[in-house]
């Protein structure tokens, strides 16, 4: 016999309210007016003649509006005979409800979510079984979870679990769904009589279901019954795909990829950048049926860090991949304090000529470095504040003031290049200077003849340039060899042994002296180039690779070029990230609020692996040393994008889904529940309408 | 809201009927029963009447002349001058004078049906208020003309008598009777009915105003019998716009004016039987009385007064011309 049920049983809490008529009709009755009235006997008579037709119409009337509020109620309360009861049974029915909470699931028809429809109908479905049946909830989103098990006949208990399902970001395999549902129900008992079913409810688009399910071979063959939650809604979309920045000189160029997964064209597609509520351009893009478009974007750089996002501004089928995000570095400047040790009335003879050149060359704007120059008379401590490279070109003398900051502004994460000329006495400086030289200093020689130009070939050659280092790194082959070619007729030599700890040696003289040498200072770093930064004692100032080589030296003293752009992800995906020096962890901070502390794993080394980007969006990083926060950076967060599969919402076809379910066990599509059929919604809605109609008739008359 | 804007168009299309220039004697906004009700005491409020209703009739009453003139006589000495047809004087050079109905005076008696069922208003007079000022009205118009004008008041247990007398001061007792009187008690309609027989004399007429909500069936025979022995009886029917028109909404417990009777009503569910009843009451009460050859003017409290007499005054002057011609 089937039986009436309701989706939201507590809705018939309101029942009693169809009884407000007849407490109306007696509220009314008691707190009637007092009328006095001249012509009763006519009342009189009237009533007497009509009393039988008035009491019938009262009490219809109190009937028709008691049932009608009734019927809302009822309605409101979800009504349905489920035809899962139709029909002849042989026995008891257990089924693994395995409900798809990938990101398709969140489409929507307009009114409600698939994942919605899906869970509404595991709740008819629960609410309808027989008492003798069983039923167990299989979760499937990035992994497949078994929420209730083993099978429970405990509609209570399985409609808890169903409450607490929520749709998730990323993809779900409804094969590997199939199996866990089947491995549950093969442990629910034995019996020939139990029917076993596996009730996948999903918008059934074609990517959940790759492969074909192994079942245990000795386990019984379950049915599996696909039933599409979403079965007449169009499933046309479109999404914003990968997002590349380009930086030019006064710009940043964006370039969004977008995707149709429509049946028809989209010509002028709005599109949109824009950096939180704020957007920056907006843009229109034809997009064909099926196809990809690009569309390109020219934004002013933001000066700080700043997340993007290229959008799709409308509503469809799928609107979670109606947009993307990139991060973007930001333009700040690298401020650099240079110190002229031999500044000069005539430009080019001035020791900073062509470093001031190389280092600005068409404006800050282009380089991305500011600098101020003093004469060490000038230096003062304070001027270190607000810089994070210095470069002491060609110093005689230090106040000792200034190098105590010096050596505070160098430990505490800044940078200091030094280089050599004809006003630095050796011994001073190796005494003023210190620990902060990467290596003692012992004389000045010359390796040959002055040669400005190059062009005698005359003096020695750098060699044995360090390709693996940051600095050189970017570097092309050509611009290295150039390096390699410069004449330097006159340098300085290193004391031998006296190299500090962990001076490393970034590039030698052809001669086999020391070049340029590098040596950590706390958080900062020095480097020392034993020549002239102008054309006294080298050629390199004139070459083309001088500019280059020490604008990148400015932004590695900076401690610009450690940090990495940020690593990008698909939800679900793991994602490595750079420990930073003197970091033995780092600090995730989800878009969702949610904090992990996360150290080293096993043979990991400098590297920590985050695994819970199950939400799309910015994870940002902070990298931590002995539990505390470190200043320092390696990458400022995670972006972690939707899988790009899950905007395709084509449905899988049925024919080759059975084909392939079919190898494993039975398969049948379509309702089970009957929903549309099943529901009574209407029925009581229609009902509500008619006695609407009779009450206004009534009360008409 | 709605009752008020259909009884104010009511109202407003009684004045245009009148067809009189605004705010003179025949401005019909000056009777309306609002602006009547804030004049202090029955004598001003009639005094307004009868200027509306004279200047109604199209006839100028300023010197208390009878209003209904009858024939000529020759001029003979004695005779009031005031009266000589001038006009025929001018064309045919004789001498005669005007003579009017009221040179032969009526006794007339005005009765007053003072029940506690006359005590209802929806408006600023009861029925009984306003049937006053219909009876003080009449009166005074009788009074100019020479007319004897008596009263019967019934109110109570026993109804209240004045003899009919012509004199002018006369109209203060009758004001006076009316104005001491209270409604109340049941409607005994036939008791005014047999007060009347017991006291008229020859070439009397009465003169009722009453709701005529009487529960007696035979009370409607005692006036016909009266008519039927040569007494002329016009009957004014007084009736408040709630009890024509029944437009109350809400669940009410109506309560008899005049005993202890009450009833629980939902006068949506009873107005179309009522309006019915109320309907077949009328008619039946109209067609009762025109048969019997009573004179019969249906009246609602929300009309200005004066428009009631001038209906019955212009009528009955019509029908004596009808009377009168071979």
């Amino acid at each position: 016999m089937n039986e009436l049920v309701f989706t939201r049983p507590e809705m018939l809490w309101g029942l009693p309210a169809a009884a407000l008529p007849l407490i109306i009709h007696l509220i009314n009755r008691h707190r009637a007016r007092r009328r006095p009235f001249a012509a009763m006997d006519f009342l009189l008579r009237v009533k007497r003649l009509s009393a039988r037709r008035i009491l019938l119409r009262h009490i219809l009337l109190l009937l028709v509006r008691t049932l009608l509020i009734a019927c809302l109620v009822l309605a409101a309360a979800g009504p349905f005979i489920s035809a899962l009861e139709a029909g002849a049974r042989r026995g008891p029915v257990h089924t693994a409800l395995v409900v798809d909470l990938s990101l398709s699931m969140r489409g929507n028809d307009g009114e409600i979510s698939f994942f919605g429809a899906a869970v509404e109908k595991a709740r008819r479905f629960l609410l309808s079984m027989a008492p003798e049946d069983k039923a167990c909830l299989v979760a499937a989103g990035l992994t497949c979870r078994a929420l209730v098990e083993p099978c429970s006949d405990s509609r209570s208990t399985l409609l808890d679990a169903l409450d607490r399902l929520e749709p998730q970001w990323g993809e779900s395999n409804l094969i590997a769904a199939i199996e866990t549902g089947a491995a549950l129900l093969a442990d629910t008992g034995e019996g020939e009589e139990i029917e076993r079913r596996i009730l996948l409810l999903t918008d059934a688009s074609a990517h959940a279901f790759t492969g074909t399910p192994q079942l245990a071979g000795d386990s019984p063959t379950p049915r599996v019954v696909l039933e599409n939650v979403a079965p007449d809604i169009p499933r046309d979309n479109a999404a914003v795909g990968e997002v590349r920045l380009r930086a030019k000189a006064r710009y940043l160029e964006v370039s969004a990829g977008l995707r149709s997964y429509s049946r028809g064209d989209e010509p002028g597609l709005s599109t949109e950048v824009a950096v939180g509520k704020q957007v920056l351009s907006r843009g229109f893009v034809d997009l064909p049926a099926g196809e990809t478009a690009r569309k390109v974007f020219h934004i002013q750089a933001p000066a700080e860090a700043e997340l993007l996002t290229v959008r799709l501004p409308r509503s469809d089928t799928l609107s979670a991949d109606n947009e993307r995000r990139a991060h973007v570095a930001g333009r700040r400047l690298v401020r650099a304090l240079l110190v002229n040790g031999d500044m000069r009335p005539v430009l080019h003879r001035d020791e900073l000529f062509y470093l001031e050149n190389a280092l600005s060359p068409a404006g800050e704007v282009s380089s991305g470095i500011r600098f101020t120059t003093v004469t060490p008379d000038r230096l003062q401590g304070a001027m270190l504040d607000d810089v994070e490279v210095v470069f002491l070109a060609n110093i005689h003398d230090y106040s000792p003031a200034v190098i105590s900051k010096l050596r505070g502004f160098v430990s505490g994460g800044g940078g200091l290049f030094v280089s050599l000329g004809d006003n630095v006495n050796v011994d001073l400086t190796n005494r003023v200077l210190d620990d902060l030289l990467p290596w003692k200093l012992r004389d000045v020689i010359a390796t040959g003849p002055a040669d400005p130009d190059g062009a005698h070939r005359r003096g020695t050659t750098f060699t044995r340039l360090d390709r693996a280092h940051p600095l050189f790194v970017p570097f092309s082959k050509q611009v290295l060899d150039a390096i390699e070619r410069v004449r330097t007729w006159k340098a300085a030599v290193l004391e031998p042994g006296a190299a500090g700890p962990r001076t490393r040696v970034l590039m030698d003289f052809a001669n086999g002296s020391p070049a340029l040498v590098e040596k950590p200072y706390g958080n900062g770093k020095v480097i020392l180039f034993t020549s002239t930064l102008d054309r006294d004692w080298s050629a390199w100032p004139a070459r083309a690779s001088y500019l280059p080589f020490l604008q990148r030296a400015t932004i590695y003293l900076a401690g610009r070029l450690e940090r990495l752009p940020p690593p990008e992800a698909t939800v679900g995906a793991p994602v490595d990230i750079p420990l930073a020096d003197g970091a033995d962890g780092v600090t995730v901070n989800a878009p969702d609020g949610r904090q992990f502390e996360l150290v080293p794993e096993g043979s990991d080394v400098g590297v920590v692996t985050f695994a819970d980007t199950s939400q799309p969006g910015w994870y940002a990083v902070a990298q931590t040393a002995a539990g505390r926060g470190l200043s320092k950076e390696t990458v400022p967060g995670i972006l972690v994008h939707l899988p790009r599969r899950e905007s395709d919402l084509s449905p899988v076809d049925a024919e080759v889904l059975g084909e392939t379910v079919g190898k494993a066990a039975s398969f049948s599509v379509a309702g089970v529940d009957g929903d549309a059929a099943g529901s009574r919604t209407a029925l009581f809605l229609l009902l509500a309408l008619g006695l609407l109609l009779m009450e206004a008739f009534l009360t008409r008359k | 809201m709605a009752e008020t804007s259909k009884r104010n168009h009511r109202q407003h299309g009684g004045q245009q009927g009148a067809g009189r220039s605004p705010r003179g004697p025949g401005d019909d906004s000056l009777f309306d029963p609002e602006v009547l009700a804030r004049l202090s005491g029955l004598k001003l409020q009639v005094a307004r009447v009868v200027d509306g209703v004279l200047a109604g009739l199209h006839r100028s009453s300023r010197h208390g002349e009878s209003v209904d003139f009858a024939e000529h006589k020759e001029y003979a000495p004695g005779d009031d001058p005031r009266h000589l047809d001038w006009r025929l004087l001018g064309r045919s050079d004789r001498w005669y004078v005007k003579k009017y109905e009221a040179e032969t005076s009526m006794k007339v008696l005005l009765a007053l049906d003072y029940s506690g069922s006359m005590d209802y208003a929806s408006g600023p007079f009861t029925k009984a208020r306003y049937s006053a000022l219909l009876a003080a009205s009449l009166a005074m118009l009788l009074l100019r003309q020479g007319d004897s004008v008596g009263l019967i008041l019934d109110s109570g247990s026993q109804p209240t008598r004045i003899p009919p007398a012509g004199r002018a001061e006369h109209l203060k007792d009758l004001v006076h009777a009316i104005e001491e009187a209270t409604p109340q008690g049941p409607t005994r309609l036939r008791r005014v009915a047999d007060s009347y027989a017991e006291h008229a004399g020859q070439r009397c007429m009465l003169v009722l105003f009453s709701d005529l909500f009487d529960p007696d069936p035979e009370m409607l025979g005692a006036f016909k019998m009266l008519a039927a022995r040569g007494h002329e009886v016009l009957i004014f029917h007084v009736l408040d716009r709630d009890e024509t028109d029944f437009p109350f909404e809400d669940p009410a417990l109506f309560e008899s004016l005049e005993d202890e009777r009450s009833l629980l009503v939902f006068p949506r569910q009873l107005r179309d039987a009522y309006l019915e009843e109320m309907r077949i009451f009328l008619e039946g009460t109209q067609r009762a009385l025109a048969e019997g050859g009573l004179n019969y003017e249906l009246v609602v409290t929300d009309e200005p007064p004066h428009l009631p007499l001038i209906r019955q005054l212009s009528g009955r002057r019509a029908r004596r011309a009808a009377a009168r011609k071979p």
